[in-house]
């Protein structure tokens, strides 16, 4: 049963990558004029032949099915093609810079759900109250703030004014303001979600049979509302997750952190459009496997998926 | 020996009183039914019992004592260790009063390990035992399962199993069987019954159900609008009702016993179903499962003037068929016929003419009218786009039409959730009146209500079915209502006719063995009345259709 819902998953996430890729072969001639004169548009020297050859190169002169087909089977090769400034192979680029990427949302994740689990819980049980009120005016002003804004403000405070930390780079000091600015507002998001569902579940009718069996609260909102409203918590923070990897983009470029999206948006300002489509394709494959990591733990969670799916 | 003693309640929320006045007390081993229609506070009285008020509620007693044990002023962690040893509390909805992400032996024992301090394995034999009792098979392999691996009357059984494992002073069940098919609510009763009995638990029934009262309760406390109406043994008051408001309760209730309604003058169908045959395929993109069979080769016949009522159990097929009547199911074999005429194949504009022959009232009203939808919108858009009307004129007619349910112009500017149940389901039946129809499908269109007001709604039907010649397709799962308002029945049972005719044929004179175990199930508003231990269900292989007596067919 598990093994088959796991399979459909898998099947649906190939499907997905499938598609991307016929996006990623379009976007190149979705852009309007020609895109090779658009990427020399700045560089006046470079003659017509030279732009002809470009071309070729890019085999943007076959029909679009070929391309299509051509990028499909260099994809299969492991082989995304070079970039064009540097003639460095795309895949190898990505793969480099992807770890420190996920390094930081992943730092960032577990600060927001470290953060935001609690407070959300805590404000679900004390519904109403002042504590609730409050925590819950924190968690809005938590969401409103841009990353670019507190990011700077927390590298104004701690790395230039304290000194404690360092302003920007790429290293393990380095990733706690990036990974805090990133996991803050996440963290509120985390803590709203949290609150609504479970106060959702504690009205449910299974909480007020297990009120009238007499346990302890303690043990009901452990075992029965934690339990179920995990359950759409982390369906959230796997969409969660992939924001992030969006939100990753504008932070490391703050931080001047070594992740794809810092070179994701050098790359789009230089219009190297192989590195463009290799860094759509990546990010892509790991929202899917994300995604699929996120179906798994949602399937041990819920029982009426493992058993009947 | 009193069990329970509680003197002149009041419960309030905030400023607005909701029970004032109840006074209740419960012998040992005695069964006291707590009976009234939605509002009377019935439910509310027993939560503020339990101690498991909302936080916004207030409350006031002279005296509320359970074994002896003032209530009154109790710590929480007081009230706490006395719900489930002293009185253990059976809800209503069995399908989510379970927890879905936790075992069923989870939750049978952690009750059993917090009040008696068991460990994992007496607790344990402890659960498999009630099991065991409430007479769920292989109780041990039970024990690691799910509730949604349980059907409803399942999940009920485990409910009481949970509650009477320990072995509870005071059984409070609210409106234990009401989800429940008739035969699986006789056996819960009967099992209820038997529980009662031997552990000479006090049992605090709060139902709407006469009949389930007349067979459950000892004595009887009729409550309306948070008051106390009467107290009385249950069958002096099934005999001779002291109150005018227990009187018109009892009165409410459809026996079946009832005279019957005359049969209408024979005319040719207005609607026909030939051999229609509906299967629900597995779904998902790569999963295949086995289709189910929710019809199987139904045949039949709708006249002018006509009330065929299709009975019942969940999964029967009954509400399938009538989706198909009125075309809001196109996937199915077999033919639809209208006045004669197979209109099978009709779809897009052919299909939408041809809607307003036939219309639909469904169960609950509030979720089938749109809630941003005045009255008059929603009684005025089948009138725009069936006859075509605007203005003054369109305005005029839904005000008649609300006028002929027994409603005022003035409902027109209104929003649903301002009206009561009973006047949501006239709205309902004004809308499906609204283009004039031949035919009107009614799904379990007087299940959601009170007893009083479901009485007033057949009546209404009844009404408009003489002055317009309507026929009905009445869906319904209680056999009394069946009696009441119908000239004509068939029963289903997974997808097909067991047995078809006029109501008094097959309710005086059933001949399929499902049809006497529905009639057997079906609690019958009488105390007097023998208690008899529901029949075990017949399981007969399917046959075809054959005639007995005049238009009375039987699968057998």
């Amino acid at each position: 049963m598990m093994a088959r819902y796991l399979i459909r998953r898998l099947l649906m996430g190939v499907t997905t990558i499938f598609v991307t890729t016929i996006a990623v072969t379009l976007l190149i001639h979705l852009v309007p004029g020609d895109p090779v004169q658009i990427m020399y548009a700045q560089s006046q020297g470079t003659t017509p032949e030279q732009l002809e050859a470009i071309r070729d190169r890019l085999g943007l002169n076959d029909p679009l099915p070929l391309q299509y087909l051509s990028f499909l089977g260099r994809l299969l090769e492991g082989d995304l093609g070079q970039t064009i400034r540097g003639q460095q192979p795309v895949l190898e680029l990505l793969l480099e810079r992807l770890p420190n990427t996920l390094a930081l949302a992943g730092a960032a994740m577990v600060l927001a759900v470290a953060i935001g689990l609690p407070i959300g819980f805590l404000a679900a049980y004390r519904r109403g109250s002042w504590v609730d009120s409050t925590l819950m005016i924190a968690a809005i002003a938590g969401v409103s703030v841009p990353h670019f804004w507190l990011g700077l403000v927390l590298m104004f405070v701690f790395a230039v004014n304290l000194g404690w930390l360092p302003v920007a780079g790429t290293g393990p000091a380095n990733l706690i303001l990036p990974a805090i600015t990133l996991g803050l507002s996440n963290a509120a998001i985390v803590a709203r979600m949290t609150r609504s569902s479970m106060i959702d579940v504690m009205s449910q009718d299974f909480v007020r049979t297990a009120h009238a069996k007499g346990l302890p609260k303690a043990m009901i909102l452990n075992a029965h509302v934690m339990r179920a409203g995990l359950v759409p918590i982390v369906t959230m923070m796997g969409l969660q997750f992939t924001y992030m990897m969006g939100g990753a983009i504008v932070v490391e470029n703050i931080f001047a952190w070594n992740g794809i999206g810092r070179l994701a948006i050098d790359a789009i300002f230089q219009r190297d459009y192989p590195l463009i489509q290799g860094f759509i394709l990546v990010f892509a494959t790991t929202v899917v496997i994300v995604s699929l990591l996120i179906d798994l733990a949602y399937a041990l969670l819920d029982p009426r998926i493992r058993r009947s799916a | 020996m009193t069990v329970l003693d509680i003197r002149n309640l009041a419960v309030a929320f905030g400023a607005t009183p909701v029970v004032h006045g109840v006074d209740l007390s419960i012998a040992r081993g005695e069964a006291l039914a707590l009976v009234g229609e939605s509002g009377s506070g019935k439910s509310i009285t027993a939560m503020a019992l339990m101690g498991l008020l909302p936080a916004r509620a207030s409350m006031t007693a002279d005296a509320m004592e359970l074994e002896g044990q003032d209530l009154r002023g109790l710590s929480d962690a007081a009230l706490r260790r006395l719900r489930g040893p002293q009185m253990g509390m059976i809800f209503q909805e069995p399908m989510t009063s379970l927890t879905p992400v936790l075992t069923i032996g989870r939750q049978m024992t952690e009750a059993l390990r917090v009040h008696f301090g068991l460990s994992g394995e007496a607790a344990r034999a402890r659960a498999i035992d009630m099991l065991d009792r409430v007479e769920i098979s292989r109780p041990a392999d039970r024990l690691r399962q799910y509730p949604h691996e349980f059907s409803g009357g399942m999940r009920q059984r485990v409910m009481i199993a949970m509650t009477m494992a320990l072995e509870p002073r005071l059984l409070i069940a609210d409106e234990p069987t009401t989800a429940l098919d008739v035969t699986v609510q006789a056996q819960i009763l009967d099992l209820m019954r038997t529980l009662v009995r031997e552990t000479g638990t006090s049992l605090l029934l709060i139902t709407h159900d006469m009949g389930v009262v007349a067979q459950m309760a000892d004595r009887v406390t009729v409550m309306r609008h948070g008051r106390l109406v009467e107290t009385e043994a249950a069958a002096p008051l099934f005999a001779a009702p002291r109150q005018d408001y227990t009187r018109i309760l009892l009165n409410s209730v459809p026996r079946l016993d009832a005279p019957l309604r005359p049969a209408p003058q024979p005319t040719p169908p207005v609607l026909g179903f030939r051999d229609i045959s509906r299967s629900f395929a597995g779904r998902g993109l790569l999963r295949r499962s086995e289709p189910v069979r929710a019809l199987d080769g139904v045949t039949l016949d709708i006249a002018r003037g006509e009330t065929l009522a299709l009975v019942g159990e969940s999964g029967s097929g009954k509400s399938t068929l009538g989706r198909i009547g009125t075309r809001l199911d196109l996937e199915h074999d077999g033919r639809v016929e209208i006045d004669g005429i197979d209109i099978t194949g009709l779809r897009g504009r052919a299909l939408r003419k041809l809607r307003s022959r036939v219309q639909v009232v469904f169960q609950d009203p509030l979720a089938s009218l749109d809630p941003r939808f005045t009255v008059g919108r929603t009684l005025g858009e089948p009138l725009r786009i069936h006859q075509g009307l605007a203005g003054e004129c369109l305005r005029t007619r839904a005000a008649d039409l609300l006028a002929q349910v027994g409603l005022p112009s003035s409902a027109l500017g209104r929003l649903p959730h301002e009206f009561s149940g009973g006047q949501r389901q006239r709205i309902a039946i004004a809308r499906a009146l609204a283009v004039d129809p031949a035919v009107i499908v009614a799904d379990e269109p007087t299940s959601a209500l009170d007893v009083s007001v479901q009485s007033k709604v057949l009546d209404l039907m009844e009404d408009l079915q003489r002055e317009r010649g309507l026929a009905y397709l009445f869906v319904t799962h209680d056999l009394a209502v069946v009696r009441r308002i119908a000239h004509r029945v068939a029963v289903m049972r997974r997808g097909r006719i067991v047995e078809m005719g006029p109501v008094s044929a097959v309710l005086d004179d059933a001949r399929h063995p499902y049809t006497q175990a529905l009639l057997a199930a079906a609690p019958v508003a009488d105390p007097t009345r023998a208690r008899r231990p529901p029949a075990p269900m017949p399981h007969t292989p399917d046959k075809p259709l054959s005639l007995v007596s005049d238009g009375h067919w039987v699968a057998a």
